[in-house]
């Protein structure tokens, strides 16, 4: 492998992140053909998760934004869906008026808390995440209250010759790819880079044209989206939601999942999905009693072995590997780098101020 | 530089008139008036605190002075909001460096010609070919500006990787990339070595010669002012000492009094 001076991967090397990713979908994919329903619901879970993980990601990562109130959002697309459930709306429609519902709620919210500036709207984040749970049980009118709300099931078409487990994970999987995918096209064009030079630094992307306000609003809009969808997901596997599904321990989980699986990456989302609906389980299985401790001690133990997360321990290993930096770390990290390549800038030849002849 | 009578046919590219600011009970400028008529070089020098740069985060949008008047090219900047700056055609660089630490040269440089209207976040997400196609042409040009700035070799590396005078260019780059009419530039020569600011000159005068931009140089490097600006602003615990050409300002008994060692290294 060819050991470049500026910096980036070329031919095969660069496009191994594409392919882990897309070898991860196609693991997702065949995960049904070899669970039982109730295990493929669990997966649908922590697809839902990873629905709201790629919003919150893109919102920490790039935006430089927190939210502890995420739990709130996907609670408000989980009873909206069940409300309009009720009204016999079909679950294709309901996913496109959760989208565009969760949009225009994360811009009226956003707009006036961005301008507040980053702490107090992380206050304002945790206090919505506390509140959710409080309105759920007193707008009773609107969600039932103490009693929840049911959500009719979700057959299978019958072209597709699968259970409806089956049919619900692999909606749940595509809407996680077209997010996903959503996040990776952001990241990519011009209008992530202005978003990564505001969280770097707000008074010069400001001198450079970025209107702060509206591109904070924006990035806050989207992750609610995806959490409202996540919420949307959430309700048709569950069958059933109530003013305790979605309290403040779920935004704190969300958030550990996502630092967890490492800041900024595309599929991080997965691990933060899967962390959310599985490490609760795992951890009661090792000890009923202390779960919460095991929980603990397992995200301690990841954080001391990868500080940048699990996919930035395989980006380091990648590193070291092709002996290469990726072309930039998602997320600025406290320290210097893990492989700061010394050795690469020692051989760089000092380039002279001088302009370049013309050639 | 002529004091501009009010010759409304031809708006001059910057003009401060009375601009008043102070800083709880400091007078950080005061009634501070001069009149940049055509594109050329503009030294700004003082001691420390006399206001230079304080003058020029006014006519960047950064402070907002209690009294006076900034026009540029005829158009008023103080009402104008501060992401807007840079679409009339003025840009900036920063004392202490403004760069977006964790992203690479060319994200740097690209920044310096991001234009809102052409790709915002919709599109991005839409892997819309429109913004893609944008995408393209921003990187083309970026490239040029790393070329020209003989950044090329770094293009992908994290600006926080590369040494300071590496660094300190990106930001020229970065200002200038947009092709501006005014750019502001606070403190480029601090922190370099001789060689450098050597080939800093050059690549200044050349930048002003081939173009038609207006530099607004603030140092504190007296030769390394006077060998590039055609005109200087003299400033003193926030007013304006003496306006003239290198030569003229050099008679000021106040510069020669604050700039004496640098003065005698020439005479």
């Amino acid at each position: 492998m060819m050991r470049l001076k500026s910096g980036r991967a070329d031919g095969v090397t660069a496009r191994i992140p594409a392919l882990a990713m897309v070898a991860t979908f196609v693991v997702l994919a065949i995960i049904p053909l070899f669970e039982q329903a109730y295990a493929v619901g669990e997966w649908t879970f922590a697809l839902a998760f990873g629905i709201a993980a790629v919003g919150l990601n893109m919102l920490i990562a790039e935006g430089g934004l927190v939210s502890l109130g995420h739990n709130a959002f996907v609670a408000f697309g989980a009873y909206a869906t069940a409300d309009l459930a009720a009204r016999h709306l079909a679950y294709w429609e309901s996913f496109l008026l959760v989208a565009v519902m969760a949009l225009v709620l994360g811009w009226v919210i956003g707009a006036p808390v961005v301008k507040l500036g980053h702490l107090n709207f992380a206050l304002v984040t945790i206090g919505a995440g506390f509140v959710a749970p409080t309105l759920a049980l007193r707008l009773v009118s609107v969600t039932g209250g103490a009693n929840g709300e049911a959500l009719p099931a979700l057959n299978a078409p019958g072209w597709s010759g699968l259970t409806p487990a089956a049919w619900l994970y692999y909606v749940g999987l595509a809407v996680l790819l077209a997010c996903v995918l959503v996040a990776v096209g952001l990241r990519r064009s011009q209008a992530g880079r202005a978003l990564r030079a505001q969280r770097d630094n707000e008074v010069a992307a400001e001198a450079f044209g970025v209107q702060l306000w509206r591109i904070r609003c924006g990035i806050f809009a989207l992750s609610v989206m995806m959490a409202g969808l996540a919420g949307w997901l959430w309700g048709i596997t569950s069958s059933f939601v109530a003013p305790d599904s979605f309290d403040v321990t779920l935004s704190i989980s969300l958030l550990a999942g996502v630092v967890m699986g490492g800041l900024g990456f595309a599929m991080t989302a997965i691990v933060a999905g899967i962390f959310v609906e599985f490490v609760p389980t795992w951890s009661s299985s090792i000890s009923p009693a202390f779960d919460g401790l095991v929980e603990g001690v397992i995200i301690v133990v990841i954080m001391l072995v990868a500080r940048q997360g699990l996919l930035g321990l395989l980006k380091n290993l990648y590193d070291k590997l092709t002996g290469l930096g990726w072309r930039e770390t998602p997320v600025p990290v406290a320290a210097a780098p893990a492989t700061a390549p010394t050795s690469a800038a020692a051989e760089l030849p000092r380039p002279s101020m001088a302009p370049q002849e013309p050639t | 530089m002529q004091l501009l009578e009010e010759d409304k046919s031809a708006a001059a590219v910057l003009r401060v008139a009375g601009v008043s600011l102070s800083f709880g009970g400091v007078r950080a400028l005061d009634d501070v008036t001069f009149t940049i008529a055509s594109p050329q070089v503009v030294g700004l020098i003082g001691a420390n605190g006399a206001g230079k740069s304080t003058l020029l985060n006014c006519v960047a949008g950064r402070f907002r002075p209690q009294g006076g008047r900034i026009e540029f090219c005829g158009r008023d900047v103080l009402g104008i909001p501060r992401y807007r700056i840079v679409g009339i055609g003025i840009t900036r660089t920063f004392q202490n460096l403004g760069l977006f630490k964790t992203m690479s040269v060319l994200d740097n440089l690209a920044m310096g010609l991001y234009k809102q209207r052409q790709g915002g976040m919709l599109a991005g997400c839409a892997w819309s070919a429109r913004a893609s196609r944008r995408n393209r042409q921003l990187r083309a040009a970026s490239e040029q500006v790393a070329e020209r700035l003989g950044l090329s070799d770094v293009l992908h590396r994290r600006v926080d990787e590369l040494p300071y005078g590496d660094q300190k260019r990106v930001e020229l780059g970065r200002a200038i990339a947009s092709r501006p009419k005014l750019v502001l530039i606070d403190e480029p020569a601090t922190g370099l070595s001789r060689a450098e600011v050597g080939a800093l000159k050059d690549l200044l005068l050349e930048l002003a010669r081939e173009s038609a931009m207006t530099l607004l140089v603030v140092d504190h490097n007296f030769a390394f002012v006077t060998g590039i600006a055609d005109e200087i602003v003299f400033m003193d615990s926030g007013r304006i000492e003496a306006i003239g050409t290198p030569a003229q300002i050099r008679d000021n008994s106040k510069l020669r009094e604050q700039y004496l060692g640098q003065l005698a290294r020439h005479d």
